[in-house]
């Protein structure tokens, strides 16, 4: 009897050197595109924008917090310009002006949360800052004005911000101090 | 020795060893499926973190992202990349800053800064044209990826300068802080 011819079919092999090849060269391409830090925004608003026409309730302009950040340290003011004026002095004045140490955000924080409690002013901020101020003073300002322990990034949906949040609504005004 | 005589030995040589062993000498396999299992598990993964922001930013050489508490995702938006150097746009460097991290005043009017606006001005343009093609609303969202050490009245120039060729809605780039 006749051995059955055995062809190349009867042995199917699948090909993955050249998948290999594909995957060895998405592997670098992918993660030159990765994330390495996760990243996220904080929304700030020029001063005409109509930020608080947006909240629904436009506020009276007596109402405003006013957060001016200098080198010397905060000075913290709800209403009119010429208002009363808190200042929180800088903790650590040996430290240069881009060092995050020099401030006090802790004070800053206790601040607005105090303002924020009395229920009187808008979750608006009006910030204004010295020239030479970093930015990274500038943001941790604005974590300290919003609440260490606000997250905003589950209340985007329409829905109120938690009440931790105090003041979430960054307006950007130079010379809102000066007037 | 010829190499064929060379060759013969060597297969003898390794038979012997193989008999003395006790079996046969195994030919060696390359296991590509586990290889394939795992490359494939990393591609998945890296695929899942490439997609799931709207933006991706990369941070220009020697930038440095201000941590933040805040935990808002990115929102759509054209980037803008300022540090103490240059401030780059669409991957070119737009404005040289000087020795102080200021922007160059050649480059300044008042607080615009007139290349930046130049090609801010062409991409307001082009994206509300496509807005318009797609029936949708332009937002006009810039993101700044600023450095951490940036001054502030660079980035009230900056602001100012998006803000005449009409973007309305700014975000500032921070790494979140671990969770």
């Amino acid at each position: 009897m006749a051995k059955p011819r055995q062809s190349a079919e009867d042995d199917p092999q699948t090909q993955l050197l050249p998948v290999m090849n594909i995957m060895l060269l998405l592997i670098p391409a992918l993660l030159l595109a990765m994330e390495v830090a996760r990243m996220g925004a904080i929304e700030v608003r020029p001063p005409t924008s109509g930020a608080q026409a947006e909240l629904g309730h436009p506020p009276k302009p007596e109402d405003r917090l006013r957060v001016f950040i200098g080198t010397d340290g905060f000075e913290v003011s709800v209403g009119k310009r010429e208002g009363a004026t808190t200042k929180i002095p800088v903790r650590d004045g040996t430290r240069g002006p881009e060092d995050l140490e020099r401030y006090d955000f802790a004070a800053l924080e206790a601040e607005a949360a105090v303002l924020a409690e009395r229920g009187a002013v808008d979750p608006v901020v009006l910030l204004d800052a010295e020239g030479d101020v970093s930015m990274a003073t500038l943001v941790a300002a604005m974590d300290a004005l919003r609440g260490s322990e606000c997250r905003l990034g589950q209340t985007r949906a329409g829905e109120n911000p938690p009440d931790d949040c105090h003041f979430w609504n960054v307006i950007v005004e130079p010379g809102a101090r000066s007037g | 020795m010829t190499p064929e005589e060379e060759q013969a030995f060597l297969e003898r040589k390794k038979a012997k060893r193989a008999g003395k062993r006790g079996f046969a000498e195994e030919g060696a396999v390359l296991g590509m499926t586990s290889l394939m299992d795992a490359i494939t598990i990393i591609v998945t993964y890296l695929l899942k973190n490439y997609g799931s922001d709207p933006v991706v930013i990369a941070p220009t050489a020697g930038q440095k992202v201000p941590n933040s508490t805040a935990d808002t995702p990115i929102q759509d938006g054209v980037p803008i990349y300022v540090t103490q150097r240059a401030i780059t746009f669409m991957d070119r460097r737009v404005v040289q800053m000087d020795e102080n991290g200021e922007v160059d005043p050649a480059a300044l009017q008042g607080h615009l800064i007139g290349p930046l606006y130049d090609l801010l001005a062409e991409e307001a343009d082009r994206a509300k044209k496509m807005a318009e093609g797609k029936g949708e609303e332009w937002e006009g969202r810039i993101i700044l990826v600023g450095d951490q050490n940036l001054k502030f009245s660079v980035l009230v120039d900056v602001m100012y300068t998006a803000g005449r060729a009409e973007f309305r809605e700014y975000a500032f780039c921070v790494v979140m802080k671990n969770q």
